[in-house]
């Protein structure tokens, strides 16, 4: 635990010296959510209000493939990862870490912004609540898939485009509980089962990714 | 003595081409091997491969209660963060190491006046000081170095030479990749001619 807490200290301390990266993907968020509210400005109040939980969540899941090849990159880049392969100390626990604070530095901003953009375009509490659960389930999930596929592609030249290609599919069920959760409290409805299936896909990834991401990186490495 | 690492007909295959061919060797406690070579005749493939950073094509490795560094040309150091930062939150050490303890090292490689400068802001030679320090805090015994002599200048070059004899006397044992035969006072280097993957 205290070669994690460690980790994790490292980590923050490389964000908070890369200065305005870390306020990027909210910027990105209010950018992409501002363009939607103009481009649908000239549907009526009530529909746009449906909208807009669903345009937060899709702008979500953008911002996270935006991030995603920063998972590894710098890692791979610079040496940390050669020097990590040759440690027997090396474990899967530093995966989880690595993603955790990428989660919380590149994400979690996004998912603590993204109620507070949804309560002021005008959704009601309740569905803002939902709309933060979803996403603090949701976005996780995305990172732990996300980062597999991207240390599969850590070493190709263009690999950001190919990343996008193959995770956006992979993150569709995703985006449909995420979505049926936060439209169904819109609507009155039930959305304990969708948050629920939410938390199941995290917790599989939990499990599976750290040990896909060891293999993928050794694979990238190679 | 019995060796830290031995392999036995290594070889390693890209694009249908042998990179290394057969490759045995055997590294002993308190040991110096360099393996010297030009450019592309398979130095830091074969170091990779005994690194466990590439996987071998053929052949036998195995490793013998060690602990192995390796020192590549990209330097695993966050140019972010100082030089006390960077070996204080070394991600693989089991134990907490103590500041007092990082800077004797970094007083040792004659950097202290440097311990609070971004690794970014370092001459190349001076990161690969940097590196040398991680290697002593490390602990490790066998040391994997890739070109150390490389962009050191004859005070880096003296650090290095002390830091191999310091660190062979306390049964640590190094293999290193140059572009030429090594020679270090009072230390019995074996020098092996790398040529197309093969030791001469």
């Amino acid at each position: 635990m205290e070669k994690f807490n460690r980790f994790i200290k490292k980590e923050l301390l490389i964000a908070s010296r890369s200065g305005y990266d870390f306020f990027m993907p909210t910027i990105y968020l209010l950018i992409i959510i501002t363009s939607f509210n103009i481009s649908v400005s000239y549907i009526s109040k009530n529909i746009i209000i449906e909208l807009v939980p669903l345009m937060i969540w899709l702008s979500c899941l953008l911002v996270c493939v935006l991030n995603l090849e920063s998972v590894f990159k710098e890692d791979y880049e610079d040496g940390t990862l050669d020097y990590f392969f040759t440690s027997d100390n090396f474990h899967e626990s530093f995966i989880i870490a690595k993603i955790f604070s990428h989660w919380a530095l590149s994400v979690f901003p996004i998912v603590i912004t993204s109620p507070i953009i949804g309560f002021l375009l005008g959704i009601d509490s309740q569905t803002t609540l939902i709309l933060f659960l979803s996403l603090l389930i949701g976005t996780p999930a995305m990172s732990l898939l996300g980062s597999v596929v991207s240390a599969l592609t850590l070493s190709l030249k263009r690999g950001k485009i190919l990343l996008s290609i193959i995770v956006l599919p992979l993150y569709v069920p995703i985006l449909i509980f995420g979505t049926s959760a936060v439209n169904n409290s819109f609507l009155n409805m039930n959305f304990y089962s969708e948050l629920i299936l939410l938390g199941i896909i995290f917790l599989i990834f939990l499990l599976i990714s750290p040990v896909a991401c060891l293999k993928s990186l050794k694979i990238s490495l190679d | 003595m019995s060796s830290l690492l031995e392999s036995k007909n290594l070889s390693l295959m890209r694009n249908d081409r042998y990179i290394i061919r057969d490759l045995s060797i055997e590294i002993s406690p308190k040991t110096v091997v360099n393996i010297f070579g030009n450019n592309g005749s398979g130095k830091t493939s074969f170091l990779k491969v005994l690194s466990g950073i590439t996987e071998k094509t053929n052949g036998e490795i195995s490793r013998n209660n060690v602990d192995v560094i390796y020192v590549g040309h990209k330097n695993g150091l966050k140019s972010n963060l100082t030089i006390h930062e960077n070996l204080a939150l070394d991600n693989l050490q089991d134990r907490v190491i103590s500041s007092d303890e990082i800077d004797n090292v970094i007083r040792k490689y004659q950097m202290i006046d440097y311990r609070n400068t971004l690794v970014k802001n370092l001459s190349h030679g001076q990161q690969k000081r940097v590196c040398l320090m991680r290697t002593i805090i490390i602990n490790s015994n066998l040391w994997l170095l890739d070109e150390p002599y490389s962009a050191l200048d004859s005070k880096g070059i003296d650090i290095l030479n002390s830091t191999i004899k310091e660190a062979v006397t306390n049964d640590v044992a190094v293999l290193m990749t140059n572009h030429k035969k090594i020679e270090i006072e009072e230390l019995n280097v074996k020098n092996f001619k790398l040529e197309d993957g093969k030791i001469q």
